[in-house]
């Protein structure tokens, strides 16, 4: 089910079929470009029909200017649904467990560097208002390179003549993406992505959670082995990485985790499983 | 502080400044980034 949503979700976000490149339409330019999609979805993109949130705010930011509306955006979401939207709306993320899918060596990656994240973040939020340019936009986002470059280029080979340092940089970028997201379970979502860091805050007081019954585990790890964030969930229900897939959900043979939220008593969790 | 009264206060907040930024133009803002390529996020600048 979840793998339909991502599906849907990249679809729709990324829909818009009517290009004319001969006539210069290399991009949705309609009112939809004022609304920010919940996730990582480069706004070059051709097919695109919303703006990235990130670009959104390191755009306002190089203007010297608060983006109220994004940070307010980002805190009803995540206020709402913590990560979620990381799991079932990203392309970027889908993109990265289809990857993962590859046969080859498998990587963990240590807790330590997981917060790498949250300096990405801080660096996105801080540096244009230095440099006055949107850096994780220019120098790191690897979206843009697998969205939107390639397909603009080909639309408008005369941006080829344009091209420099920067773009070599983030096609070397985008290939240790692929490579990384091959051999590492969401490479960048779990190192990288600023977006996943401030939803990941969330995680903790958003009204979707998952309820942990302690005398149902058995601790056999299945949850660990089919988390795409490779977390231990019964360690930590509200772990920032926590993406709230639900797979360790649906997979838990013991019925020790279950969909829950901020409201839902003990009382009424345990009515409601033993009605099932 | 319990984690549903946090969870109210985020959303206030998170409320108030949805409302902060749609009066102070926040929404046409990003519709003019938005409708333009953005030759930094594709490497062309």
């Amino acid at each position: 089910m979840r793998r339909i949503i991502q599906s849907l979700s990249a679809l729709l976000m990324n829909s818009f079929f009517f290009l004319k490149p001969s006539e210069g339409v290399t991009l949705y330019q309609g009112k939809l470009k004022s609304v920010c999609v919940p996730i990582l979805n480069c706004y070059s993109c051709p097919l695109a029909w919303g703006s990235c949130p990130i670009g959104s705010v390191q755009q306002t930011l190089k203007l010297m200017k608060v983006p109220y509306f994004v940070f307010g955006f980002f805190g009803a979401i995540g206020a709402f649904v913590g990560r979620w939207a990381c799991g079932n709306l990203c392309p970027f993320g889908f993109i990265q467990e289809m990857l993962y899918k590859i046969k080859t060596v498998k990587i963990r990656i240590r807790r330590i560097f997981r917060l790498n994240k949250y300096v990405v973040l801080a660096l996105t939020l801080s540096l244009p208002l230095i440099l006055h340019e949107p850096v994780f936009c220019k120098y790191l986002c690897p979206a843009g390179t697998v969205e939107a470059s390639i397909a603009q280029i080909a639309m408008n080979p005369l941006l080829l003549q344009t091209v420099g340092f920067i773009f070599f940089l983030k096609a070397a970028i985008a290939v240790v993406f692929v490579a990384g997201s091959i051999s590492m379970k969401r490479f960048f979502c779990v190192l990288f992505c600023p977006i996943g860091a401030l939803y990941g805050l969330f995680n903790r007081v958003s009204l979707l959670q998952i309820k942990y019954d302690e005398s149902k585990c058995v601790k056999c790890g299945i949850c660990n082995r089919v988390c795409p964030m490779d977390i231990n969930i019964y360690e930590n229900q509200t772990d920032y990485d926590c993406i709230r897939c639900f797979e360790c959900v649906d997979k838990c043979p013991y019925g020790a985790l279950k969909k829950s939220t901020l409201f839902t008593s003990p009382a009424s969790q345990e009515k409601n499983s033993s009605r099932i | 502080m319990k984690r549903r009264t946090a969870f109210f206060v985020v959303l206030l907040i998170a409320l108030v400044l949805i409302v902060i930024g749609a009066a102070r133009g926040d929404l046409s803002l990003i519709f003019n980034f938005g409708r333009f390529i953005c030759f930094d996020c594709i490497g062309i600048s």
